[in-house]
């Protein structure tokens, strides 16, 4: 990939080649385990109600 | 040298939150959103100092110079949304807290209020009902002969706007007439067949039925009626005004700006999973039908909106001229309203930051050459349908391009603008440096899949991962309630949830956010409302306010304050009556407190 853009009388070329590489996050996965874990809890119960509940008929603009 | 003026304009957030009434906690009949608005507004105002906005709709402007409104398309249904605008800030990270005040003070009072609400932060709901966000810049309508032929459209336009008010008016007289004789046929139904609810309701609507104030001013066949016969009677205006609009106003920014809006979505898009059960990227981008509208007036849902001019001219200048003379100026309200509701800080912080160094290397001229999609529609509905990332959108007279790309070439021009300004602010940088990351990271996504960062950064990713580790054998109305409890504003909302556990990134310290709710940004027009606000909002001399001007007093006792001269002057002293003084004001607070 090259994009070459002529920005006025600025040339700016970037290639891939110059990002630098996205630094590694160390996440607390197990942290992370858990929210999806009770998520898919709370997901199955009385999903069809929560979404009605949450409806806007003729809401906003 | 191009000498730029960096994150200077003025900017604000418009927030649309869906009003959840939980059936577990809900006793007797389902009450009216807006009798729930009320309840979170009477909250609110036990919380900070408020005062009654003066507007054409109903709400009120808080100590930090934002506003909260009650948003209804059609009020007489029983439905509607509230929403929040921040006061007018100058800079992303300004705006970030002012928005994260706002949403933390609503979802606040809406737990605590008499009905135990919740307020959702999203943009659609399950039926498909669009609403969200919306984002205001200001910016150079024009300059040079645009401006001219602008400002010549406005006069020419002035009659058939006058024209417009007179049958506004005569609709007016009508609705009146109508009420009189519905009176009178009353007086004798009455005798004859009693009380009735359901003839009271028909004749004259919720508010004179239930004999108290509901925002339903009439029967719901006759605001039907008054809707499209008001379209009708300003349709003449509203298609003058668009192709006035279409043809002048923010010519170059319009053109420069969409190929970075529309790809922009990459980094802002809340994630969405459609009636068809597949993940979008943007909640409300596959619903944008065009690239200009006035926002709902005629279904259409446009990038960027007139509708704030439409409403200017047909609306406030009926009651204001002012309002007419202040569209002659080259600085007026570009609305944007392609963006989603964001909730992870960065997002939004990459949202409007992004969008402003943009606007700032346009309006410095700094960009020359920029890509233009080929069908700018369609091309923001294949960036949202695929979180992939790699499909390649057609330009005008070059290669296809993929999204990434696009904003590569965006961040790469704003790098060198930014770099040529030796007083660009440091805010400027940082914006860039997360841009950045965030680019390379969702690079990265697209390659192996592996989130990394983009987890509680990035809205869509993050939703993304919910709904495929949570729920990937799941029913429909199940995935799509991970979709909608992601944007819950409270405990049990799925963001808030990573947000307790620390899975977020934060930009903003909670202190800013705590001084945001009860303190205007500084160098704005909001710091001069939020101080008249919060010198009167407990006195007894009423305040109406509105985002141009502040009304001290009633009738002809009145004085207006105009905010368009903020930062010429130093704000205003009250005007003190009877000897009153900041001290016996704070006095009488006291008193009322106690």
């Amino acid at each position: 990939l090259l994009i070459e853009a002529q920005v006025m009388s600025h040339e700016v070329a970037v290639s891939t080649a110059e990002v630098p590489a996205t630094p590694v996050e160390v996440r607390p996965q197990g942290l992370l385990d858990q929210i999806v874990e009770a998520v898919r809890r709370d997901s199955q119960q009385s999903a069809e109600e929560f979404l009605a509940e949450t409806c806007v008929p003729h809401g906003g603009e | 040298v191009i000498v730029a003026r960096i994150f200077k304009r003025l900017i604000g957030l418009e927030t649309e939150y869906a009003i959840r009434h939980s059936s577990s906690t809900r006793a007797g009949p389902q009450p009216s959103k807006f009798r729930l608005f009320e309840s979170i507004v009477a909250v609110l105002r036990r919380k900070v100092p408020a005062v009654p906005a003066r507007y054409f709709k109903e709400g009120v402007f808080t100590a930090n110079g934002g506003a909260v409104w009650f948003e209804a398309e059609r009020p007489s249904s029983g439905g509607g949304l509230i929403e929040g605008a921040t006061p007018e800030c100058r800079s992303p990270r300004q705006l970030l807290a002012y928005q994260m005040a706002q949403d933390r003070m609503l979802s606040e009072c809406a737990r605590t209020s008499r009905f135990q609400l919740s307020l959702i932060k999203n943009d659609r709901d399950a039926a498909d009902n669009v609403y969200g966000a919306q984002e205001n810049y200001e910016a150079s309508l024009a300059s040079g002969w645009r401006l001219g032929a602008w400002r010549c459209g406005l006069v020419i336009l002035f009659p058939l706007a006058l024209l417009t008010w007179l049958s506004i008016l005569a609709c007016v007289l009508v609705t009146l007439s109508y009420f009189l004789i519905a009176g009178l046929l009353y007086i004798p139904l009455r005798c004859v067949m009693g009380r009735h609810e359901r003839v009271t309701l028909l004749l004259f609507g919720r508010d004179i039925s239930e004999g108290r104030e509901t925002c339903v001013h009439l029967p719901t066949w006759l605001e039907a009626a008054l809707q499209v016969t008001t379209r009708i009677l300003t349709a003449p205006l509203a298609i003058s005004l668009y192709w006035l609009l279409r043809s002048v106003a923010f010519a170059d920014i319009h053109r420069r700006l969409l190929p970075f809006l529309v790809t922009r979505t990459i980094l802002s898009g809340a994630g969405m999973i459609d009636s068809a059960g597949r993940f979008q990227i943007a909640d409300k981008g596959p619903s944008i039908n065009c690239v200009f509208g006035f926002g709902g007036i005629l279904w259409d849902r446009p990038v960027f909106t007139f509708g704030h001019f439409f409403k200017a001219i047909y609306a406030e200048s009926w009651f204001s001229p002012r309002e007419y003379a202040g569209l002659f100026t080259p600085l007026q309200r570009l609305q944007i309203a392609i963006g989603d509701s964001n909730m992870c800080p960065s997002a939004q912080f990459l949202r409007v930051g992004t969008t402003l160094l943009v606007l700032d290397a346009i309006e410095a001229g700094f960009f020359g050459y920029h890509p233009r999609l080929r069908y700018p529609i369609r091309a923001l509905r294949a960036v949202c349908a695929d979180p992939t990332l790699s499909v390649e959108l057609p330009l005008v007279g070059e290669s296809p391009l993929t999204a990434l790309q696009i904003q590569r070439f965006y961040y790469s021009a704003c790098r060198a603008f930014v770099g040529s300004q030796s007083d660009a602010p440091e805010e400027s940088r940082q914006v860039l440096e997360l841009w950045r990351r965030a680019l390379d990271s969702l690079e990265q996504y697209a390659r192996d899949g592996e989130p990394g960062w983009l987890i509680g950064s990035i809205d869509w990713v993050t939703k993304r991962y919910l709904i495929e580790h949570a729920a990937p054998d799941l029913s429909w109305p199940e995935r799509k309630k991970i979709d909608v409890r992601y944007h819950e504003l409270s405990p049990d909302g799925y963001f808030e949830m990573l947000n307790e556990a620390g899975l977020v990134a934060q930009l903003v310290e909670a202190d800013e956010i705590e001084r945001a709710q009860r303190t205007p940004p500084p160098d704005s027009p909001a710091t001069t409302r939020g101080h008249y606000i919060r010198e009167f909002a407990l006195g007894d001399e009423p305040l109406t306010v509105n985002w141009k001007s502040i009304v001290l007093g009633q009738g002809w006792s009145s004085r207006v304050i105009r905010l368009n001269r903020y930062g010429r002057r130093p704000v205003p002293p009250p005007r003190v009556r009877s000897g009153r003084s900041d001290a016996s004001a704070e006095r009488r607070r006291r008193g009322k407190k106690g």
